[in-house]
């Protein structure tokens, strides 16, 4: 057989035998979900983020009023005594 | 967020939108564009390394690995003119390598509940059936040096032309045609010696 035939014959042989196989769906679905998995936990992650920074900014805002109420405290404590002891 | 998702939000325009588009906004964290890429080039990856190693779960746990590797490395990646899916073939192609490595040192027992594979395009109850002479060729195939392997893959399985292979494989187009020749005759002479073999 002529060299020319023989490639030509091998040729179909590889084209019967190198055909595109489909991947399993639940492979294909589960693998994707997976990758689309990790985008949520960096959106859970950033999403902490966001809470604990609320979290602070409550925190320092609860502290201001705090300290607001208890200079209040004190003004009214020891001024007040002041202005009463200076009225009598 | 991919914004051609957004605005076009049809699964079918997805399609329409070049990787380069894509791979911008993967490459900026964005997982759905990666998602993107991830359908489609799933089915090519995966074939790759199927008719590399010959081994159903291999090759699924092998084409996870190509994504999660190139999910986590997508920020890395730059555009060289050559296309997205030589990058992936690449990572694809590393991850084979050292999977024939550890094969060779730690030898296992193929299993026997292999799920069933189905050509594409043809019914649910038509699996994959090799004849005697087919798996031999496969055989033949798989002693070839991977860049030839690769060649007959993108021939054959994708169908791609020898511009297009050339493109993947860094070659030329005249290279690649006259690597496919070589190719074609030195796969002949093999096939001698395995039927005077009767391998």
């Amino acid at each position: 057989m002529s060299t020319e035939k023989e490639v030509d014959r091998l040729e179909h042989k590889l084209a019967g035998t190198l055909r595109p196989i489909a991947p399993r769906r639940e492979f294909v679905h589960g693998l994707g979900n997976r990758i689309r998995g990790f985008r949520r936990v960096v959106l859970d992650a950033s999403a902490t983020t966001w809470q604990f920074v609320l979290l602070v900014v409550a925190g320092f805002i609860s502290l201001g009023l705090l300290f607001a109420l208890l200079g209040r405290a004190l003004t009214y404590l020891f001024g007040g005594g002041k202005r009463e002891t200076e009225r009598a | 967020m991919f914004p051609g998702i957004l605005v076009l939000g049809e699964v079918n325009c997805v399609s329409d939108i070049k990787d380069d588009e894509i791979l911008a906004s993967a490459s900026q964290g964005d997982k759905e564009a990666f998602g993107i890429l991830y359908e489609r080039y799933v089915d090519r990856i995966f074939n790759y390394i199927y008719y590399r190693t010959g081994n159903v779960h291999d090759a699924e746990d092998l084409t996870a690995r190509v994504f999660f590797r190139a999910m986590n490395h997508i920020h890395n990646y730059t555009d060289r003119g050559v296309p997205f899916s030589a990058w992936l073939y690449r990572i694809a192609h590393n991850l084979v390598a050292n999977w024939h490595r550890d094969r060779s040192r730690h030898p296992e027992i193929p299993l026997a509940d292999a799920p069933t594979l189905h050509y594409k395009g043809a019914a649910p109850e038509a699996a994959v059936v090799q004849t005697q002479e087919q798996e031999a060729l496969l055989r033949v195939i798989r002693h070839l040096p991977p860049e030839r392997q690769h060649l007959l893959i993108l021939k054959f399985v994708e169908h791609l032309s020898n511009t297009e292979i050339g493109a993947i494989m860094g070659r030329s187009e005249g290279a690649v045609k006259s690597l496919y020749h070589r190719i074609l005759l030195s796969l002949r002479d093999d096939l001698e010696g395995v039927e005077l073999t009767g391998d």
